[in-house]
């Protein structure tokens, strides 16, 4: 809702000027003054606007609350010392009638998003209406718009003023490679937003190992004599390094995490870090199994990889 | 091999080799519900998986520290993202090395080439043993949970799956989530690209760029493992 300010000068046999085009619950702060004279001037034309006496000079709101046309008037109206001079002064203008067209605009579309999630466009600032313009989205995934940012509230429809801005938000589809779509109104402008989800990556490697069974080898039972903690089918896991506090420089800094190595390969051993990466991903953090131990490498180049590690086979 | 002992699967992988630094994980505990864990993530490895066995859908688990220190001992709600506490059915082992041997008058002790205790058959107390029975190396799994199935690491949701290296945050629908996902049917769940039952990785970073969330998936970053326990 916009707030206009404007000032009048009182005079004897008045005059008006044009003022803003309003819509509903915009408010015009009007200040007048008359030259030479002091005192309070009232209000005129309180039918449309919720008006207040006014101490010439000193600001006063205004505030225009409903309308019944599609025209308004405000001013003051102030008598004289002598009692028989009036002067006056007003501001008019159109109700509704301003301009709701704003410039171009383009939510940017989105790509690879991640499917299911709500997914959000990049905020615009909005421009080139002179008044307060409504504003909805509607299509798919449950589409919301958020006018002005922070903690303002998401909805399928507000209103929206020359200089702020606007984002959308949608629940992207819980299919791979699937666009949604929604379709942004600001008065009688519009943008298509498309929001299209990630392909399906492929698979890694991976999966069961094999442990084997034979009646032969050695077999440890618990406390009870019956439950097996070891036989020749279990795939135990041992702990090869004790926990290392590791850190790895970027751009291919490497740490070598040494072990005794009787046949350790890539599917029955590996290094294990004790807290998930919350900066780093196995994209650029490397691990290699080298000929005397795992190798860490970071491939990063936003910083220094810092972790606890630990090697382990199974 | 001049001297000690080696234990070996029937389809020769090592199990216990005392000519090297290794150590074994000897089973602590075996919980059949709880809402929290509390354990050394450099000391101990914790395997779960939902106590209930007449949930449909799917459940999600993730690690959320509430109380310890950042290196050592900590105790974690088992959680949803979006906070919710799910009863585990849980396995904690301890590396024998953390551990002081058992002083019983039988069992097998083993000692590396350390001298670190390397198994201590003495230290299981009636919680059963624990088998690793699937394993992911980093990065091998998308992230996508049980969308798709490139995050899917058994289809037998009634597996054990590794906790250590999962993460929560109070609410990780406006955070990040590393976590495991436990699909036991179609039902109740939303629509999604296919993914039937099983078990899933999912990897899930969120960050607030101030008019909104970017959402990211990104591959495991540490390793996963399935686990059955029990007798093994």
């Amino acid at each position: 809702m916009a707030v206009f300010e404007y000032s009048v000068v009182l005079t004897d046999g008045g005059g008006s000027i044009a003022g803003p085009n309003v819509n509903v619950g915009d408010s015009i702060t009007l200040t007048a003054t008359a030259p030479g004279q002091s005192g309070i001037a009232s209000p005129v034309n309180p039918v449309n606007c919720v008006g207040a006496d006014v101490t010439l000079g000193v600001t006063t709101p205004n505030a225009i609350a409903s309308f019944s046309g599609s025209n308004y008037s405000v001013g003051y109206i102030h008598a004289g010392e002598d009692g028989t001079t009036f002067y006056t002064a007003s501001i008019e203008g159109s109700v509704g009638g301003g301009d709701t067209t704003p410039n171009p605009f383009d939510l940017p579309d989105v790509p690879n998003a991640v499917p299911g999630q709500v997914t959000y466009s990049t905020a615009q600032t909005i421009t080139g209406m002179d008044a307060n313009t409504p504003c909805s989205v509607s299509g798919d995934g449950a589409p919301q718009l958020q006018v002005a940012g922070g903690a303002n509230p998401w909805v399928t429809s507000s209103t929206i003023n020359s200089g702020q801005l606007i984002n959308v938000r949608l629940t992207a589809s819980p299919l791979f490679s699937t666009p949604r779509q929604a379709t942004l109104l600001i008065g009688t402008g519009s943008d298509t937003i498309t929001v299209t989800t990630a392909a399906e990556p492929s698979g890694g490697t991976g999966g069961p190992i094999s442990d084997g069974t034979g009646t032969y080898g050695i077999q440890i039972f618990d406390t009870n004599g019956t439950t097996s903690v070891l036989s020749p089918s279990t795939r135990y896991m041992t702990r090869l390094t004790d926990p290392e506090y590791v850190s790895v420089a970027s751009n291919g800094g490497s740490v070598l995490i040494p072990c005794i190595m009787t046949g350790l390969t890539s599917s029955n051993s590996t290094l294990v870090f004790s807290t998930p990466a919350s900066s780093n991903t196995s994209d650029t953090i490397v691990i290699t199994l080298e000929s005397n131990g795992f190798r860490i490498t970071n491939n990063d180049t936003q910083g220094t990889f810092t972790n606890i590690a630990y090697a382990v086979r199974f | 091999m001049a001297y000690g002992i080696i234990f070996e699967t029937a389809n020769g992988n090592v199990q216990i080799d005392s000519t090297t630094t290794n150590t074994g994980l000897i089973i602590l505990s075996s919980v059949a519900s709880s809402q929290t864990v509390t354990f050394d993530q450099n000391k101990e490895f914790c395997f779960a998986r939902p106590a209930s066995t007449t949930y449909t859908g799917e459940i999600k688990i993730a690690l959320r520290s509430i109380s310890g220190s950042s290196t050592g001992t900590q105790t974690y709600y088992f959680e949803e993202p979006d906070g919710t506490k799910i009863n585990t059915n849980y396995i904690l082992g301890k590396w024998a090395n953390e551990q002081v041997s058992s002083s019983g008058g039988y069992g097998v002790q083993i000692f590396n080439v350390d001298g670190d205790l390397a198994y201590d058959s003495g230290l299981y107390t009636g919680d059963g043993g624990l088998g690793i029975v699937a394993f992911w190396p980093a990065g091998e799994l998308s992230g996508y949970g049980s969308i798709g199935t490139t995050s899917q690491m058994t289809d037998d949701y009634t597996l054990f799956a590794n906790m250590n290296g999962t993460a929560g945050e109070a609410n990780s629908y406006d955070g990040s989530y590393y976590g495991n996902v436990f699909k036991k049917s179609a039902a109740g769940t939303p629509e999604s690209s296919s993914g039937g039952p099983g078990i899933y990785w999912e990897s899930v970073i969120r960050f607030d760029v101030g008019y909104g969330l970017s959402v990211f998936v990104v591959p495991n970053f540490t390793p996963r493992f399935l686990a059955e326990g029990g007798s093994v």
